[in-house]
């Protein structure tokens, strides 16, 4: 007889195109179930990072990690741990905080208020580290940081400012490269092996959740760090998030990026000027743009 | 009695005596035997008791065994005794305790059953022996042994319980009253037994308790090192969990920003590649086209210079026969014989006519052939301009009276006497313009006038740096229409095909004459208007080279290569410009826009306000206008004829001469985008109003470079005011000074400043009173705050309401002042992004309603604040929470919060549950600002106790909707 094509004559679909539904099918359950939305982060890292926590979590499938979000909504804070990757060091990529030191906060000393955000703070190192330069500058009084992350989870950990002890080392020889005058033993206090920051850092800090991908300007800043971000965000994504800095930032306001980043490409970028581009600090054009009725 | 009972001595005499003393002795004896009974009665029970008391502080069973036999024993004369206990788990007698037993003689342990001792346990009956056999056990002692005699096996019980079988063996058998004895300290032992039993077994519970108190003790204490060893493991592995967990992530976190790199690198070089392969590819097309082109060129190249030769050697062939043809219809038509009619002269002037007509043209085609074959040679002397006007005025006198028109020839008083050009081309070049100029003129006039190039006259650019003449030829004819204008110098065009129906010619007089005129180094532009006239202006340098080679190479080179456009450059009737009155150091606007009126209204805006007025029709002559006059700004139409603005503005932003000049669109068409990405500095959209055009030049003008800005620096310090003065000096701003805010105050009130630098610390009238008292005058100038101490946050924010420029002195201040006062000068300051611009449908309900406004975001605060006052609430504002609180509790008529979310110190949830808690404020309407987007983020609000909230940036529609709502109980 003739033959006549059935479902089962369909070839088998191969592992990475079911990676890619399930992931789909992953990022719309967390974005209907909780409303966060992952689907402009970028692919492939995305997919990583999902595959990751159904293994954590012992699901065989991404399918399987579905129902977990679906049903069990008290994981969502280990969900959002899972997807963000908050790793950092106190003073990480020193040449950058050098240029902050020498560069940045003498012009930013001109303001009568100084309001940096720290967009995705993860654990907190860094948020600790700009406190103990504007300490150290002089400015902290007249200064005001709005530390921010997606991951409630992160938020905790950045507040109590606790650490592994055996970081302290490299921190310190961090610290100093940064040009750093004093050691940095003097800001924090070890135990165990644990080291726990002086909570008088903490006296300018407004720890709060902000999501990238949804919400809006909450503060005029003079300088945002936003580091190791944008890199897992998708190119529509990055420039959404690059408009949103450009609405806080005051005219001639500071924004320093990670090492990995960059606006070269970014079409939300035309405000900006390189003001130290080996460390990726940029500056927003004082001069606006002209205004139209 | 003491003596009866014991003294065995007492003897009872005569007791076998049968008399009194007899019965006397007898009843003595009986007394004594009474006597003796109660003294044994109460020697036994003595030792019962004695034994009982001993008994009952027994220890143990061997205690109470050894007690029991040890004083029994000699109760009873016994030489042995042995007890017995009976253990009713094991079902077991075992000796434990003996009296003058030898240690081997007598088995320890018995079975009930087992040997007399068991026999009696079995029964429970005494078992009493008087002969005991041989073998038996033997009572011993130092000074021999014996066998006894009499045994006895007594069971102890209590309560029928077998408890102990007790043994004595002796030499004499049991007095009664040893019976009575050991019958009641029997029963007396069983129960001191039992209690032993008891107090044993509870001594032995209690060891055992103690015992496994102890070990419990002890093991706890085991168990607690244990724990204590397993904790600290755990403790360990817990930390090397911990860190190994933190180097994982740590790991994976760097793993993915590297590997997020690498996709990055890889997306990029995928792009690159793809954008290299597009690029190698449109290069190849290029180079196709480019060969392909340059081929076809060759070709063109060749064939026009075959066809050149062609035409010349035709001509030359042609002209020729034609040459006699002409001198012998010439002859006939002079009939110097007179042999021919009028109608034969007729036919023969006709012939010759057509023969002069054709030799022109064969004239012509040779003379273009020769300049685009390179053939054309010039010979150049010095030739004077008198004599060239002489020349003109000659040949064309007699057909100007002919036609009855005007004709005239100027030459201009500021020019050389003589020029060095080649003469006879040059006629030929003005004869044909001349020429033509009559053919198309039937009444009015034709002028030739020769000077220097006017200034409105645009100049192909191949002719700057040298000295020019213009030579111009103007009639009053019928003109040529713009769309004509760029071909009329082609070969064999002429504005109407029926043209030359009408008027005669060839169709190449003005293409030869271009090429002439090149030839000689000039050119020659058009400006025409229908029914106007036309005049044609041949631009000559003074002194022309012999570039015939250079060029002829040239055109061979391109040939077919177009003119630049010809334009129409009459002005428009209506609308009359100052380009002719324009001296240096006026500034001009340029108006592009071909609808007169509103140009005319433009016109007279623009000279109202002190500027010189540039007018074009059209986007090709605003161009040109823009690169020769420089105008300070350019308002320019969208839809225009020909060339629209945004070609305009793109190629004004192209030229790197025109590139500065501010442009500000005012059109019909709304596409305020487009004319922002194009550079434009605004956009107006017809019809527009009287008042949006002065906004219009207001922003124009103040990015108009060149304008003199006015600089007010205020500061009670001499040194500090030169040091601002030597900071912000340039040469178009004037910079004046005030050392108190009362002089600032004059000083502003007599010259419109641009920008004023104030210091706050100022004697007498403080900078912050100075800034309040302009506030209330209305209008503000920008200000620049320069101070020399920083500021508490109150200050800034009552600064902030005035101005957002603040800057504190330090050492890297003055960069930024420079910053914020060319912000002032030169710019525009855009509104806040936050807060848009449109004013909503219905705010009239809010007017008088008193809102207080908490946001730390300032530019927020103080736009929305100024949006609010505008609907003519009352706002107050603050800060943070606790600012927000205290304004609550100073200001309790306050209707309505409107209560931002992320704040530093307490933020906007914790402002609401405290605003929440204060009864008087239980009904007072809250809502939320939230930069937050989220579902639960909203709901968050109204949990702390919001009434309803708005998203970021705000959208004043809703907000006014929203206030509408809650206030209107």
């Amino acid at each position: 007889m003739y033959g006549c094509a059935t479902d089962v004559d369909k070839p088998a679909m191969n592992t990475s195109d079911l990676d890619t539904i399930e992931v789909e099918l992953f990022v719309q359950a967390l974005q209907r179930r909780h409303g966060y939305d992952f689907s402009q982060y970028a692919p492939a890292s995305l997919t990583r990072r999902v595959q990751q926590l159904a293994d954590q979590m012992e699901c065989k499938t991404i399918s399987g990690l579905i129902e977990h979000v679906l049903h069990e909504p008290q994981l969502l804070p280990r969900l959002l741990e899972g997807l963000t990757v908050p790793a950092s060091d106190m003073f990480r990529d020193p040449a950058m905080f050098r240029v902050l030191r020498e560069q940045v906060l003498p012009l930013l000393a001109s303001y009568p208020q100084i309001n940096i955000w720290q967009a995705g703070c993860a654990h907190g190192q860094e948020v600790y580290s700009l406190a103990i330069l504007l300490e150290e500058a002089g400015l902290y009084e007249r200064s005001q940081i709005f530390a921010t992350d997606l991951s409630e989870r992160a938020l905790e950990q950045a507040e109590a400012g606790i650490y592994n002890a055996r970081e302290a080392q490299q921190w310190s020889r961090n610290y100093q490269a940064s040009g750093g005058t004093h050691s940095l033993a003097d800001y924090y206090s070890a135990r165990y092996n644990l080291l726990k920051l002086d909570q008088r850092l903490r006296r300018h800090v407004t720890f709060a959740r902000h999501n990238l991908v949804a919400d809006g300007v909450f503060c005029e800043a003079h300088l945002i760090l936003c580091r190791n971000v944008l890199i897992y965000f998708s190119n529509p994504l990055q420039d959404r998030v690059l408009s949103l800095f450009r609405n806080s930032l005051v005219r001639g306001g500071f924004l320093g990026l990670g090492m990995r980043e960059s606006l070269d490409y970014a079409s939300a970028a035309a405000n900006f000027s390189a003001f130290a581009e080996p460390v990726r600090i940029y500056r927003l054009a004082s001069q606006p743009e002209p205004a139209l009725s | 009695m003491a003596d009866f009972a014991h003294g065995h001595s007492i003897k009872i005499h005569g007791v076998r005596r049968n008399d009194e003393i007899g019965e006397i002795a007898r009843a003595l004896q009986i007394f004594k035997q009474m006597v003796i009974q109660t003294e044994q009665q109460a020697q036994l029970k003595s030792q019962l008791a004695a034994i009982s008391s001993s008994l009952q502080e027994a220890t143990n069973h061997r205690d109470f065994a050894e007690r029991l036999t040890t004083q029994l024993a000699p109760l009873l004369q016994a030489g042995v005794a042995l007890f017995y206990g009976y253990d009713d788990a094991r079902r077991r007698l075992d000796l434990l305790g003996s009296y003058g037993l030898r240690l081997s003689n007598s088995p320890d342990t018995y079975v009930p059953g087992e040997g007399l001792v068991g026999q009696c346990a079995l029964s429970r009956q005494p078992i009493v022996l008087d002969h005991v056999p041989e073998n038996y056990l033997r009572i011993d002692s130092a000074s021999g042994t014996a066998l006894p005699r009499h045994v006895t096996i007594l069971p102890m019980q209590l309560r029928d319980q077998l408890i102990g079988i007790l043994e004595f063996a002796g030499f004499a058998p049991l007095s009664p009253l040893h019976q009575q004895l050991l019958d009641e300290l029997l029963r007396m032992a069983a129960l001191t037994l039992e209690n032993l039993n008891r107090a044993v077994s509870t001594r032995d519970l209690l060891e055992q308790t103690r015992e496994q108190a102890d070990e419990l003790r002890v093991s706890s204490v085991t168990m607690r090192q244990q724990q204590q060893a397993l904790r600290d493991t755990n403790d360990t592995l817990e930390a090397k969990t911990f860190e190994l967990e933190e180097q994982s992530q740590r790991l994976m976190a760097s793993e993915e920003e590297l590997r997020v790199q690498t996709d990055e690198l890889q997306a990029s070089n995928e792009e690159l590649r793809l954008k290299t392969d597009t690029l190698r590819h449109q290069k190849q097309q290029l180079e196709a086209l480019q060969s392909e082109t340059s081929q076809k060129a060759e070709e063109l190249a060749r064939a026009s210079q075959y066809k050149s030769e062609f035409l010349a050697n035709m001509s030359h062939e042609l002209r020729t026969p034609l040459n006699s043809l002409l001198i012998l219809s010439q002859n006939l038509a002079d009939n110097r014989e007179g042999n021919l009619d009028a109608e034969q002269v007729e036919s023969a002037r006709i012939i010759h006519d057509s023969g002069s007509s054709l030799l022109r043209l064969i004239n012509d085609i040779l003379d273009l052939s020769k300049i685009e074959a390179g053939k054309m040679e010039l010979s150049l002397v010095s030739y004077s301009l008198q004599s060239l006007a002489r020349s003109l005025r000659r040949n064309f006198d007699h057909v100007a009276r002919e036609k009855k028109v005007h004709y005239d020839v100027m030459v201009d008083d500021d020019l050389p006497a003589q020029i060095h050009t080649d003469p006879n081309r040059l006629e030929q070049v003005i004869n044909n313009l001349l020429a033509n100029a009559f053919k198309f003129t039937s009444r009015g006039s034709v002028f030739v006038h020769i000077s220097r190039p006017a200034g409105d006259l645009p100049l192909p650019e191949t002719l700057g740096g040298q000295a020019l003449l213009a030579i111009s030829v103007k009639d009053s004819g019928i003109g040529i229409p713009a769309e004509k204008l760029e071909r009329i110098f082609n070969a064999f065009e002429q504005a109407d095909s029926g043209t030359s129906r009408q008027f005669g010619g060839t169709g190449l007089g003005l293409s030869i004459s271009r090429r002439m005129a090149e030839l000689l180094g000039g050119d020659i532009v058009l400006r025409s208007e229908v029914d106007q006239g036309s005049e044609f202006v041949l631009l000559l340098p003074e002194r022309s080279h012999d570039a015939a080679a250079t060029i002829g190479a040239s055109t061979m080179g391109h040939v077919s290569t177009t003119r630049p456009v010809v334009r129409a450059l009459l002005p428009a009737e209506g609308v009359s410009d100052d380009r002719d009155r324009i001296v240096p150091g006026d500034s001009a606007i340029l108006i592009v826009e071909d609808d007169p009126s509103f140009a005319r209204i433009l016109a007279d805006i623009v000279r109202q306000k002190g500027h010189r007025m540039l007018h074009a029709l059209d986007g090709e002559s605003g161009l040109e206008l823009a690169r020769r006059y420089h105008p300070i700004g350019v308002l320019l139409d969208v839809m225009l004829p020909g060339m629209d603005g945004w070609t305009v503005i793109e190629r004004l932003k192209a030229d790197p001469t025109t590139r500065h000049i501010p442009v500000h669109f005012l059109s019909a068409t709304d596409d305020a985008g487009r004319g922002r990405e194009l550079g434009a500095v605004g956009f107006l959209t017809k019809p527009v109003t009287r008042e949006a055009i002065n906004d219009a030049f207001e922003r124009l003008l103040h990015f108009a470079e060149g304008r003199t800005r006015y600089l007010l620096v205020v500061d009670d310090d001499v040194d500090a005011r030169s040091a601002v003065r030597r900071l912000l000096s340039q040469d178009d701003i004037v910079i004046n000074e005030a050392g108190s805010g009362e002089e600032a105050l004059q000083k502003i009130s007599e010259v419109g400043y641009d920008c004023i630098v104030l210091d706050l610390g100022l004697p007498g009238m403080s900078g912050l009173d100075l800034l309040e008292k302009l506030a209330e005058s209305g209008s503000t100038p920008s200000v620049v705050v320069y101070s020399g101490r920083e500021l508490s946050r109150e200050e800034n924010l009552r600064i902030r309401q005035y101005t957002d420029s603040i800057v504190i002195k330090g050492a890297r201040s003055p960069e930024r002042l420079l910053d914020e006062v060319s912000l002032f000068l030169h710019s525009i300051r855009h509104t806040p992004s936050q807060v848009g611009s449109t004013v909503p449908a219905n705010f009239e309900g809010l007017h008088g309603h008193r809102v207080l406004l908490v946001d730390d975001d300032m530019r927020n605060l103080f736009a929305l604040s100024k949006v609010l006052r505008s609907w003519g609430m009352q706002v107050s504002v603050a800060q943070d929470g606790h600012k927000a609180l205290q304004a609550l509790a100073e200001n309790p008529q306050l209707e309505l919060v409107l209560m931002d979310i992320m704040m530093p110190g307490m933020d906007g949830y914790e402002a609401t549950r405290a605003i929440r808690a204060q009864p008087l404020f239980g009904r007072l309407p809250i809502i939320a600002l939230t930069a937050k987007a989220m579902r639960g983020d909203r709901e968050q609000c109204l949990d702390a106790g919001a009434n309803d909230y708005l998203s970021k940036p705000i959208d004043l529609d809703k907000l006014a909707s929203i206030m509408h709502v809650w206030l209107r109980d």
